[in-house]
Formats: C-alpha cells, sequence, structure tokens
C-alpha cells in the first residue's frame, strides 16, 4: 500500500528488483521488501528524509561495508587483498546477549575458530556475519555444531549458522547472498545448515508444499511414526539397508518388510531412490 | 543434593503435523541425589532430545521438568546449573588448556583465585597438570576429552549431563576414559546423566538405566533388572552383547515346538505360568540368551529334554569362550560355550537350551510374560 502512494505520488518512481547504486540520478529505497527508485531531481532534502525514515532499516542495523554492499545499500565492492577472489559468508543467529562487551567476546570467540576471517560483525542484536576468504579449510558440519555447542555453553546462549558457499566477490554477491539470507530465515532448528543440506527442501516449501497433493501424500506417510523414523534414516543413509536397519535396531528382514508394507499403503517403493527423496521432502 | 523430576515430558517438533507425532512420549523420571543415570536406546528413540530437554536447549512441549522441585521448562539454559560434556567437544584453538577450562567461569566473573583453584583441582582429578600451558592441537584425542570434561568440572555444577561423550574416541580409550567417567563419578558424587546408543558403555557405568525406543521409555532398572527381567522383546533384544536369540514357537503341554523342527521341554514351574497366563496350546517368542544356551555333557544329562542337535554354522573362538553360531532345521542361533567346546563349522553339536533362563514374549504385544 505504501509503495502504491509513492507510485502515485511521484511519477518517475519504479519498483525495480536489483537497485542501480552507480545512477547518481536516482535514490533507492526498500519498503516493505520491495526496492523503489526515483529520480533525484523530485525530491527535496525532507522528502529524501521521510523517505529515509519509511524505509526497511533496522535501526540496530550496521554501517559495516559488508553489509551495506551485501543488501545493495552499497555498490562499493569492500576493498580486501588482491589475493581474496572468492569468499565465503557464514551467517549466525543467537540469543540475544546482555550487554554488548559480551557480544563482542561472543563474536571473537566465535571467529577463533576460523583462520582467515576477513570481517566479523553484529547486523542486530542477535544476528551477524562471518566473512571469510575461500582459503579458509573446510570445516565440516560435526566440527561447526561442536564449535557452537561450545560458544554456546560458555556463553549461555542457543545459536543456529548457516555456511555459505564460496562466491566470486563481484557485483553479483548481493543478489546470491540474498537467497542465502532466505534460506537460512527458513532454518528449523538445525544448529548448522547449508546450500547442500536445506536447498532442496526450501524450494519445495516454497513451490509444492501447500498443494493439496503433497498435503493429503505427506498426510498418508506420516500417518505412523515409524515410518517417519524408516524414512529419515534410508534417506541419511543413502538408502543403505543394512546401515538403516542397524541404525534403528531392526533386523534387516522387519525393514524389508516395512519397506514392503509402507509400498502397499502408500505405493511409494522407498527402495527407489526417487521415491525416497519425495518421502523425504514431504517430511522436510 | 539436587533431584530431578521429569514428570509425564513430552516433545513434538513444531515440523511435526501429525497429532500423534511425538520425539518423546510420556517420558516419567525421578532421578535421585548423586545418582548416575544412563539413556540407552538406537539412534532416534528421544534419548538426546530429552537430555537437550533437561538442558534447556530444546523446550518441553507438555510435561514438567523440576529440579530440586523447581519448575525449569521456562528457564534459559545458562541459569540451570547444569554442566554438559557432548559427543563432538571443540577447544578454542588459541587457547591453552587453562584458559579453554577458565573461559566459562571467567565469563560468569568468578573471582580469578577461585578460577585458578578450580582449574588446579580438575586438572588434578583429569592428570592434565602438566598440560595446562599447551594449545589444544598440542592434545591427543583422550586429553582433549578430557578438556572437555575439565570444562564441565570446574563449573561444580550439581548436574553432569553427558551425550555420547565418547563414541569419537577409538574403541581402546573408550574403555579407559568409561573408567575414567565411572571413578570421575565416584570421586564427585554430581549426579549424572549420560546418553549413549552403546549398551555396554550402559551396563557397565550406570546406577539405573533408562531404555528407550521411538520416543518410549522400556524399561527403567538397574542394569541387572533390565538385563535379568527385560519387560519387552525390545528390552531383551537390546541389552546384552551378542544379542538374545528369538525364537517363535508354539507351547503345548509342557513343550515348546518352531515350525523349523525344534522340539525342548518346559520346566513345570514355567510351564505352570505360561498356562496360567492362558498361553497353552499358543504362539509365542521365546528369548534365549546366547550364554543360557550349553555345551558341557553335564548340562544335557541333567536335562536331556532341552537337549537340541545343532550344526555350526560359524564359529568363533574369543581365547575363554568360543561363539557357535549354529542351527537347527532353519532356525538360527548363537551360543556362548567354553572355549573347550569349540566346534569347527559344518560339525554337530549336542546343546542344551537353559529354559530356567530363558523368556517368553507375547507375540503381540512382545511384552515379556511372567
Amino acid at each position: 500500500m505504501v509503495i502504491d502512494q509513492l507510485l502515485k505520488m511521484y511519477p518517475s518512481a519504479k519498483v525495480i528488483s536489483v537497485p542501480n547504486w552507480k545512477d547518481k540520478t536516482i535514490v533507492n529505497y526498500r519498503i516493505v521488501d520491495q526496492w523503489i527508485s526515483i529520480e533525484k531531481n523530485e525530491l527535496d532534502s525532507q522528502q529524501i528524509e521521510l523517505l529515509e525514515l519509511l524505509s526497511d532499516h533496522n535501526e540496530d542495523e550496521t554501517t559495516n561495508h559488508w553489509w551495506q554492499f551485501l543488501n545493495l545499500r552499497s555498490s562499493n565492492i569492500p576493498l580486501v587483498s588482491k589475493k581474496i577472489v572468492k569468499i565465503k559468508v557464514i551467517q549466525f543467529h543467537t540469543t540475544k546477549l546482555e550487554s554488548r562487551d559480551l557480544a563482542q567476546q561472543w563474536i571473537r570467540a566465535f571467529s577463533s575458530f576460523f583462520n582467515k576471517v576477513i570481517d566479523t560483525f553484529w547486523v542486530t542484536s542477535e544476528y551477524g556475519i562471518l566473512i571469510l576468504s575461500d582459503s579458509e579449510i573446510a570445516l565440516d558440519n560435526t566440527e561447526l555444531i561442536s564449535m557452537i555447542q561450545l560458544v554456546d555453553e560458555d556463553f549461555g546462549t542457543k545459536t543456529e549458522a548457516y555456511v555459505g558457499q564460496s562466491w566470486n566477490l563481484n557485483e553479483e554477491l548481493p543478489e546470491i547472498f540474498e537467497l542465502e539470507k532466505c534460506i537460512f530465515e527458513q532454518n528449523d532448528g538445525d544448529a548448522v545448515s547449508n546450500l547442500s543440506s536445506d536447498v532442496i527442501s526450501f524450494m519445495f516449501n516454497q513451490k509444492l508444499a501447500s498443494e493439496k497433493l503433497f498435503i493429503v501424500l505427506k498426510n498418508t506417510i506420516t500417518s505412523n511414526s515409524e515410518y517417519i523414523a524408516m524414512i529419515r534414516s534410508l534417506y541419511s543413509n543413502q538408502n543403505n539397508i543394512a546401515k538403516t536397519a542397524k541404525d534403528l535396531y531392526v533386523h534387516r528382514n522387519t525393514l524389508l518388510y516395512r519397506i514392503d508394507k509402507f509400498n502397499r499403503e502408500t505405493g511409494l517403493n522407498l527402495k527407489s531412490m526417487d521415491d525416497l527423496v519425495l518421502c523425504h521432502l514431504l517430511l522436510c | 543434593m539436587v533431584e530431578i523430576d521429569l514428570n509425564h515430558i513430552y516433545k513434538k517438533y513444531a515440523n511435526a503435523e501429525e497429532e500423534n507425532s511425538y520425539a518423546v512420549s510420556d517420558f516419567d523420571l525421578h532421578i535421585k541425589n548423586k545418582e548416575f543415570i544412563v539413556f540407552v536406546g538406537p539412534s532416534g528413540c528421544g534419548k538426546s532430545t530429552t537430555l537437550r530437554m533437561i538442558a534447556g536447549l530444546e523446550t518441553i512441549t507438555e510435561g514438567e521438568l523440576k529440579i530440586d522441585d523447581e519448575l525449569m521448562n521456562d528457564v534459559v539454559p545458562k541459569d540451570r546449573n547444569i554442566a554438559m560434556v557432548f559427543q563432538n567437544y571443540a577447544l578454542y584453538p588459541h587457547m591453552s588448556v587453562f584458559k579453554n577450562m577458565a573461559f566459562g567461569l571467567k565469563l560468569r566473573k568468578y573471582e580469578k583465585d577461585d578460577i585458578e583453584k578450580r582449574v588446579k583441582y580438575a586438572a588434578d582429578i583429569l592428570g592434565l597438570t602438566e598440560y595446562l600451558d599447551r594449545k589444544p592441537a598440542a592434545l591427543s584425542g583422550g586429553q582433549r576429552q578430557r578438556v572437555a570434561l575439565g570444562r564441565a568440572i570446574v563449573r561444580d555444577a550439581p548436574i553432569f549431563l553427558m551425550d555420547e561423550p565418547l563414541s569419537n574416541l577409538d574403541a581402546k580409550l573408550r574403555v579407559s576414559m568409561r573408567a575414567e567417567i565411572a571413578r570421575l563419578h565416584q570421586r564427585l558424587h554430581t549426579t549424572t546423566i549420560y546418553v549413549t546408543h552403546d549398551q555396554t558403555e550402559a551396563m557397565t557405568m550406570a546406577d539405573r538405566i533408562v531404555v528407550m525406543s521411538m520416543g518410549e521409555v522400556q524399561q527403567i532398572g538397574t542394569p541387572q533388572e533390565v538385563y535379568v527381567t527385560p519387560r519387552n522383546k525390545f528390552v531383551a533384544g537390546f541389552i546384552g552383547s551378542p544379542s538374545m536369540n528369538f525364537i517363535d514357537v508354539t507351547y503345548k503341554d509342557g513343550v515348546i515346538t518352531d515350525a523349523e523342527g525344534l522340539k525342548i521341554a518346559v520346566p513345570e514351574g514355567r510351564a505352570k505360568i505360561l498356562e496360567k497366563q492362558g498361553y497353552n496350546g499358543k504362539q509365542m517368542t521365546l528369548g534365549i540368551r546366547p550364554e543360557d544356551i550349553h555345551a558341557e555333557e553335564a548340562f544335557s544329562e541333567t536335562w536331556p529334554n532341552s537337549v537340541v542337535e545343532a550344526e555350526v554354522v560359524v564359529s568363533e573362538l574369543l581365547g575363554a569362550t568360543s561363539m557357535l553360531y549354529s542351527k537347527v532345521d532353519g532356525t538360527e542361533f548363537v551360543a556362548i560355550v567354553d572355549a573347550r567346546d569349540y566346534h569347527k563349522p559344518g560339525e554337530k553339536v549336542k546343546l542344551s537350551f537353559d529354559i530356567n533362563k530363558a523368556h517368553f514374549f507375547d507375540i503381540e504385544t512382545t511384552l515379556a510374560i511372567r
């Protein structure tokens, strides 16, 4: 509604998907999750101030140059060593800390696990960013979970982190980061997530999860809690029957019997990877 | 002095849409002061979720968690005065062992002298005194795990929660750390809840074991109780290594038979119970532990009606004992016998089933028939 009014008020106003910061004749504002550009000559200084107030930026939000760049508030790529071609962004969300000093200690403790930290900062009192050089040794999820557990134990926090992919440091990065942010926002409580772990369920939930067909199918496969455990275990064991049977502490033949029973009841054959992936998605 | 009450605790995750889809259901347990409780079960059984609810890392959907009669459901983790040791233990790489152990205390604004006293005490207990200046990279896996334990000890918290703390260690180190944790408990008397999927750890360390499966408590009891009198087929099969043998049989007038030709007499006392419970002529599951199948002649002479002639399929000589994976027609089972009774695969052997020590389970409910 605000956007509609602005479009009416300013003839040059346009809703855009990506702001063009290089064009100095226009101003860009993010309002109610949409970008709008207006020609500068249509605005006086008071109107500019008013639009600043209307635009979506949390008052706690940082003025850090990385954050400004990643969120299209500035077109300037932050200066880094020429050796750094690619970076990865770790986003984290944690419990609000009691004081600014404690928050600074928290972020220092968390970043001490990484060797190639380019920058680290709080965006809000609960959300922060770690910018790593691509040459940082890749840590697996288990290691990251244990680091988070350690920091959480010491600071009494509960943290979730999203480990971004390595991306070229260029003007395409903000758009990529926008999606990484969206994926992280949909994290349902995993201490550590990344593109591989979350993208399929993210896409599924964005596009298909609300379709009647999938709702009915989901209800069918979740009618028995035994089935839920079986699907999750089969998926995490890449459909290996022996490992899944061991995991679930059932005999291999019992597991095969349950897979057949599931097949009879749902028409889905969990021995087929396609059907198993579909069932896994329905449980996401 | 600390007691923990878990009163009918339920956990349901936000994404679990089905009404009865609980990760933990009706968990009810009173933990006494200084007790060493082990939650054991296969992966996904809800044991870690329950532990995390006690720590405050997961919310409780229904039920009450009380520590010393104080309701803790909504108390934040840092105010619960609980120390945790995790399966995957990280340490701050740039801090020395001393600083790693002291860091949590420093954040909680303990006095410098007090911190030093606590760290030195923990280091002394764990044999880490000479490593206090080292960085984690210069420690072995076992030493790093000790530092993780040290971080819990310095807190002097009245409750320790341990989530599979030995799972990442190699087999030999696991055995020695197991003994070390048991010694630590004897020395500190801290009320401890320990989560593991390893029934040997549960049996060797626990005052009481909570056996879990599919989010539900299957049995709570001392190691002896869960081993000797399992409440159901799941507990019977999960506790004990190698697992209990299960054979579907039919009981009729003092004799059990199976479809593959197995025929064994049931002693009078056991037969009376089965008949009293209405199982005469009915199918049930016979459960017998490998050590309750004997190859000694003396046993088969005393109980001639419990002898079967089996064929050894696989045999393993383990030094003092032998494991004989055997079969009678189509019925397969494993027996642990004296090393002197070792038989090669393919050989025939007379084995006696000690039915007095056997268990019977209802075929439908899987509950023990007593």
